[in-house]
């Protein structure tokens, strides 16, 4: 399971934006909802009805199965039910790993991406002890050293960043 | 989804094997998938090989996800397995030590980083690393070989 963080919080992430931006939410259904909702549709939902109840035009909430595969987001490029969706829009705002993040603009090199989220690596997840970092990405500053990792809260804490969704 | 895994040489697994024990055989049938490093269509194969090499393997467990540790929460093994060999990645690997403690557990994959795939080009591109392997980002690998690196860049991913 991947573990990712917000490096953005609501207000940051409104800085980004302009009320004329035509805006979709794209936000995956698999690692990242785990990840205290970060993603999935509470995450998508969440981020969604704080933008439009500020203004902002919220275009579209497009959930996928998983953002690191090319091949899902490409499907939303081609068919007739999103197609036109995303050559109107201006922003995509992924609620993905950074692979989800980095994939997207392969396929819409024309959107701006903004990237609110940090992947910090992989570890496991269970009902009884919510998700665990135990294997951090190079270049992430965290020492980990045992099996039973740490908690997405502490992860963020320690890096000065935001678990969960927005 | 999204760990990139690839296999060890069933040779250096073995070195960590005692042919006197009875051994169980943990396979994820999720992101090894992708890299061709475990999962249905291999998982089996490499049963079959450590039965050829003289070893007895007492369970065979193919689990969907099992980095969702409550699999492993409602897992039953023979008790007379002491050595779990997982074809999963290292966040799968370290929720089962937490269930199973006192297993012994043998890793049959190196986990490289964080992917992204595409069925349609044939690829599974190595988008983040973990310590050790950093001279491979943005490597290219055959979807489901992750043993065997393609020539060129089919995805051109922006950082």
């Amino acid at each position: 399971m991947i573990i990712s963080v917000r490096n953005f919080d609501y207000e940051m992430l409104k800085k980004e934006l302009r009320f004329e931006d035509k805006i979709v939410i794209f936000s995956c259904n698999n690692c990242a909802k785990k990840c205290n909702g970060l993603g999935g549709r509470p995450g998508m939902n969440s981020l969604g009805d704080k933008l439009e109840s500020d203004g902002f035009n919220v275009l579209h909430r497009e959930l996928c199965g998983i953002a690191c595969s090319l091949d899902l987001i490409r499907k939303r490029a081609n068919e007739e039910s999103t197609r036109g969706i995303f050559e109107e829009a201006d922003v995509i705002i992924p609620l993905s790993c950074e692979d989800g993040e980095k994939a997207l603009p392969v396929v819409f090199p024309d959107i701006r991406i903004i990237k609110v989220t940090k992947t910090l690596g992989i570890g496991w997840g269970s009902p009884k002890e919510g998700v665990r970092l135990t294997t951090p990405l190079a270049g992430v500053d965290l020492k980990i050293d045992s099996p039973q990792g740490i908690t997405i809260d502490e992860a963020a804490d320690r890096l000065g960043m935001f678990a969960g969704g927005f | 989804m999204g760990a990139l895994t690839r296999q060890r040489t069933m040779d250096d697994i073995v070195k960590e094997l005692d042919p006197s024990e009875r051994l169980a055989v943990i396979s994820c049938n999720n992101c090894v998938k992708i890299s061709g490093a475990g999962g249905e269509g291999v998982w089996e194969g490499f049963c079959d090989d450590l039965e050829k090499r003289g070893f007895r393997v007492e369970d065979r467990v193919l689990i969907t996800n099992p980095c969702s540790r409550g699999y492993f929460e409602n897992l039953m093994l023979s008790p007379v397995v002491k050595t779990v060999v997982m074809l999963a990645c290292e966040g799968a690997q370290n929720g089962f030590k937490t269930v199973f403690p006192n297993i012994r557990l043998v890793a049959a994959n190196e986990t490289l980083g964080l992917f992204v795939a595409s069925k349609a080009d044939g690829v599974v591109k190595l988008a983040m690393t973990f310590p050790g392997y950093e001279n491979l980002k943005n490597t290219e690998f055959k979807l489901k070989d992750t043993k065997t690196i393609l020539e060129g860049e089919k995805i051109r991913l922006v950082d």
